[in-house]
């Protein structure tokens, strides 16, 4: 089995009708852009009219994880899901000595994450999709493994679908934990009833996409700050798509439960508040937030100490042996 | 020993050492593709910066997983060539430097295939360094520079439990300010440097005109480098790949040898290795 490399893979989705094999024909989906997770590259790619994601192996371990998916899966003959496939030699790497990397390939039903999606939906119905979700894993008796916002997407009648099927195995249960936590984000992050009576599209737009001149990119919008980037760093708006933290830092995470990791441009970090506020202060090696919590760990010159919700240390500072760091 | 995982916690150093002398502009099977040697060794070392920067890429931005640094060598000296970051160090952090891509540069060749077939062939890579070829080849003083590199980087306490720093030589091999004894023991004091979780790797990259010969990854004997004395040198100095990395080798070069296997590369990259080595493995789950 050969192992492709991301830049071949690049190439491949770029060129298809001379790097792969029985998808010579498909072609790149629009705006589709290579992203990797652990094992694999990743794109959307269009072939005979429908959605695909598409995948490169990039670790020793994908094609072998990719074989257990697909014997779970491959008995699914009523179910999208069974369309799973792994491709032999489908990304020719190198034409001169025929060498070639294995492929995968699974049908991509939307192309919104709840991730995306989930700021602008029902969560009533949301719930009522997920319970959906639970019942289709338990009648084709799989676990997927690996459920998240990310892993799932969202059609236009409000379905949810997961995709990333990698971990698939057979026998359902193992995703109970997973369900929790989805509802819980659902609760957290979809809009209640009585939210839903208020059109936040138009705000929602307004943040994210429509200040191309002042924003060379933007972000989703998480706790009513969208992240975006000038051409000072990465600041936030809100969802009126007033500037609520001036584009000045060199990197920035969205927020969660109030407050963002930043970095400054000389790769100090530190924690801000919805409003700017320096919770703690851009002096610091690392900061990791935990939003569970509300604590950060926080290095400075490879010691390490925990800092509260209101960016107070808590600790002393020590090695990091000496501490229980779960990163 | 080399497993300890890549992240932005515990990063790791990839620096090159390329060697731009005049004797690089001699041409060159590469890959089934006719080129000057100064193009290949751009080729592969913007490939193997490409493909870096890529495996340090995930959704929410480019992660700060290690710093990647270009020493070239040539007739003007030993310089960095990449993103100067203005103190004595020649490295770059690989955030940093994919908030600088260059632009992409579409390479055309025409390939020869096996059955004697001609076919087109591109790649589309960032111009991460550009080729260069000048004077003589100062691969003793670039050894020299490097080990100073890699020393002041172990140092480091961040980077003390480190996976261990790689370093890529690409050259034809003919340096001009160093005999072989010299050269193999500045390489010994390279593969010297390194972290709690093992030693440098120094990994050579042949190029060469022998276009008898073809394309050889990780060999596991001095004979199959072949009796050109280059190689041979290169073979002497390169790192002894440890025993972790044997299954990964042994499935990407796809032959029949066994190991020990030599860090070394004739006339072929070894972008190869990155997908064995275990970057930002803790993000195996999406974040919830």
């Amino acid at each position: 089995m050969n192992i492709c490399t991301i830049v071949d893979f690049r190439g491949a989705v770029d060129d298809p009708g001379r790097r792969l094999r029985h998808m010579a024909d498909a072609r790149r989906a629009a705006e589709a852009g290579v992203c990797r997770s652990t094992l694999f590259a990743e794109c959307r790619m269009e072939w005979r009219g429908q959605l695909w994601l598409f995948y490169a192996p990039i670790a020793l371990r994908s094609i072998e994880r990719a074989e257990r998916a697909a014997m779970a899966l491959r008995r699914l003959t009523s179910d999208p899901m069974g369309a799973y496939r792994i491709l032999r030699d489908e990304i020719v790497t190198d034409p001169v000595a025929g060498v070639a990397s294995d492929a995968v390939v699974e049908p991509l039903p939307a192309v919104q994450t709840l991730l995306q999606a989930v700021a602008g939906m029902d969560a009533s119905r949301l719930d009522g999709s997920l319970e959906r979700l639970r019942r289709r894993l338990q009648c084709l008796d799989i676990s997927h493994n690996n459920l998240s916002p990310d892993n799932i997407v969202v059609d236009t009648a409000g379905e949810l679908h997961p995709i990333r099927l990698h971990y698939v195995t057979q026998g359902f249960g193992g995703d109970e934990e997973a369900f929790e936590r989805l509802e819980s984000y659902i609760a957290e992050h979809a809009l209640d009833a009585a939210g839903c009576l208020h059109d936040t599209t138009a705000a929602y737009r307004a943040a994210s996409g429509c200040r191309p001149a002042e924003w060379l990119w933007a972000g989703n919008m998480f706790e009513d700050r969208v992240r975006v980037r000038g051409r000072g760093g990465y600041g936030f708006v809100d969802g009126d798509g007033r500037t609520v933290v001036k584009p000045i830092y060199f990197w920035a995470d969205d927020f969660r439960e109030g407050r963002a990791a930043v970095q400054d441009f000389d790769s100090r970090m530190g924690l801000i508040d919805k409003n700017g506020r320096e919770i703690i202060a851009p002096l610091y090696d690392i900061v990791e937030y935990d939003a569970d919590t509300g604590r950060s760990w926080v290095s400075l010159d490879s010691l390490w100490a925990q800092f509260d919700y209101a960016g107070c240390r808590i600790t002393d500072w020590l090695p990091r042996e000496e501490c229980d760091i779960e990163l | 020993m080399y497993t300890r995982p890549i992240t932005h916690l515990d990063r790791t150093l990839f620096l090159f050492a390329i060697d731009c002398s005049g004797s690089m502009r001699e041409t060159i099977r590469f890959n089934g593709m006719t080129m000057s040697k100064a193009e290949a060794v751009a080729l592969v070392t913007n490939y193997m910066i490409d493909e870096l920067v890529e495996r340090a890429r995930r959704r929410d931005g480019v992660r700060n997983y290690y710093d990647i640094g270009v020493i070239g060598y040539s007739g003007e000296g030993v310089r960095p060539m990449l993103g100067q970051s203005g103190g004595d160090d020649c490295t770059v952090a690989v955030d940093r430097l994919a908030a600088q891509m260059p632009p992409v540069c579409r390479m055309d060749f025409d390939q020869r295939l096996p059955d004697g077939s001609r076919s087109a062939a591109s790649f589309d890579l960032h111009r991460w360094i550009e080729p260069f070829s000048s004077g003589l080849t100062p691969m003793y003083e670039a050894l020299m520079e490097v080990r100073d590199t890699l020393r002041r980087w172990c140092l480091r306490p961040e980077n003390a439990a480190s996976f261990p720093p790689v370093v890529f030589n690409i050259t034809d091999g003919e340096s001009s300010d160093g005999s072989c004894e010299e050269l193999c023991d500045m390489a010994a004091q390279i593969r010297r440097t390194g972290t709690a979780d093992g030693s440098t790797l120094l990994i050579n990259i042949h190029l060469s005109t022998d276009s008898e010969r073809g394309s050889i990854m990780f060999p596991s004997s001095e004979e199959a480098c072949g009796e050109d004395r280059y190689s041979r040198l290169l073979y002497e100095m390169a790192s002894t790949m440890p025993e972790v990395f044997d299954d990964a080798i042994r499935s990407s070069v796809g032959g029949v040898s066994l190991p020990p296997y030599k860090g070394m590369a004739y006339n072929a990259s070894v972008a190869q290795l990155l997908t064995v080595l275990d970057i930002g493995s803790r993000s195996v789950n999406n974040i919830f």
